[in-house]
């Protein structure tokens, strides 16, 4: 008979360390055991139904503790047995991403505050730089991070979850910049006086969020205009698109880290990549009879399709050669 | 030279186990009148026994209805060491803030 708390421990087992398991995992199933078959004997029905939630939510409730505790330390001494590659990639993403940042923005920003001097339409022209930065200041970043080092599968894990973090951060770019576009426009017309010249300003699709984009493209549909609505479809999908860029393109700089010898030739091959990449939105814009969904996911699919194939391989060559296959 | 420290639970649990010479993490939340949680009572006494100042051995018989054997805990030597160094400290802190 199969006891409760049993898949409970199985499936810790595979995830956490044996210290983990012997002082924190076992005695709590115990307990939870011991409890469930004194319930059973004495046949308190209720009894033994309440004991098992409560023993699972004490599994839980401590398994999550845990892992909260632990993490940090856990991630600190992962960095560290690995020569701190993941930490120079957390480090140069960072420097990448504000020098990125400010190099896209700053024109607009100092050309903007030389004609109107308000520095909060000023700030309000950054958020839109960074849907754009953050999927390049990341994969420059782990190609120059990962240098020297082998392509192991720790270290791709660590680029996994680094990527993912990104993409969640642009993706909350992407939620936040129509809002500033919008402010900055009301900023704006207030500036120059034109607020009341008309009580709203209309949106264009920059300025849009999402349902506004989907039922601006069901509107043009509807009213006959399918060029206008194949732009809307277009933009809304290039707001999920561009995010999960992030996670693509730092896949295929973990594949190219680890497959090509020579620093300069890596970074070489990742600007050329992000040139291929943005020439295949480009031309997807430019071809209507694409649909919208095809076009902007397309440079995602087949850039993925490239960079795990490599990335296995080099993963694979480190593994068994015991070398760095990708050091220069 | 870093002084041990001791928290409030732990000092609450080196007591309960000088009293009762060993006991289960359950019998440590049950002699605590919910001071101790289920649960994170083990996470407490895995931070103690990295300081020292409890030991834990795996109970020998199996349990009578089955399933996996408990841990059965006591308190160090260093743990009754350091317990008593923070009670005399704490009496003396008492009375100096009592003047």
């Amino acid at each position: 008979m199969r006891r409760p708390g049993q898949w409970l421990r199985t499936a810790a087992a595979r995830v956490c360390a044996a210290q983990t398991m012997e002082r924190l995992i076992d005695p709590i199933v115990a307990d939870l055991q011991t409890e469930h078959a004194e319930a059973v004997q004495g046949r308190r029905w209720w009894r033994t139904a309440w004991t098992c939630a409560r023993g699972y939510a004490v599994f839980w409730k401590v398994v999550t503790l845990h892992t909260v505790q632990s993490t940090p330390r856990a991630l600190w001494n992962g960095m560290a047995a690995d020569g701190w590659a993941l930490g120079r990639t957390m480090a140069y993403s960072l420097v990448g991403f504000i020098a990125l940042t400010l190099l896209l923005s700053a024109p607009p920003m100092v050309e903007f505050y030389s004609r109107i001097p308000n520095a909060l339409a000023t700030l309000l022209l950054v958020p839109q730089a960074m849907p754009l930065t953050i999927p390049i200041a990341l994969p420059l970043a782990i190609v120059c991070g990962m240098w020297t080092t082998r392509v192991s599968p720790p270290r791709i894990g660590g680029v996994l979850i680094l990527a993912i973090l990104a993409m969640l951060l642009s993706f909350a770019a992407m939620l936040i910049v129509p809002h500033a576009n919008q402010a900055w426009r009301v900023v704006v017309a207030d500036e120059l006086g034109l607020r009341g010249v008309t009580n709203s300003l209309p949106k264009g699709m920059s300025e849009m969020t999402f349902s506004e984009l989907a039922a601006g493209s069901h509107e043009y549909d509807v009213r006959g205009f399918p060029e206008t609505a194949h732009k809307f479809r277009r933009t809304y999908h290039l707001r999920f698109a561009l995010p999960a860029a992030t996670l693509v393109l730092s896949l295929l700089a973990a594949a190219i880290a680890g497959a090509i010898r020579g620093r300069a030739w890596r970074l070489v091959v990742m600007v050329l990549s992000f040139g291929l990449y943005w020439v295949m939105l480009a031309f997807g814009e430019l071809n209507i009879h694409l649909a919208p969904v095809v076009s902007v996911w397309a440079p995602n699919l087949v850039f993925t399709a490239i960079a795990l194939p490599i990335l296995k391989e080099s993963s694979d060559r480190g593994r068994s050669a015991g070398v760095e296959p990708g050091s220069a | 030279m870093r002084l041990p420290t001791l928290s409030a639970k732990e000092s609450l649990i080196l007591e309960l186990l000088i009293g009762a010479r060993e006991m289960y993490g359950l019998e440590l939340v049950a002699a605590s009148a919910g001071a101790l949680k289920r649960g994170t009572v083990y996470v407490t006494l895995g931070r103690m026994e990295d300081k020292g100042y409890v030991s834990s051995r795996r109970e020998s018989a199996p349990p009578a209805a089955g399933g996996l054997p408990r841990r059965i805990y006591a308190a160090t030597p260093l743990g009754r060491q350091v317990l008593a160094a923070w009670t005399v400290a704490a009496s003396r802190l008492k009375v100096g803030f009592a003047r």
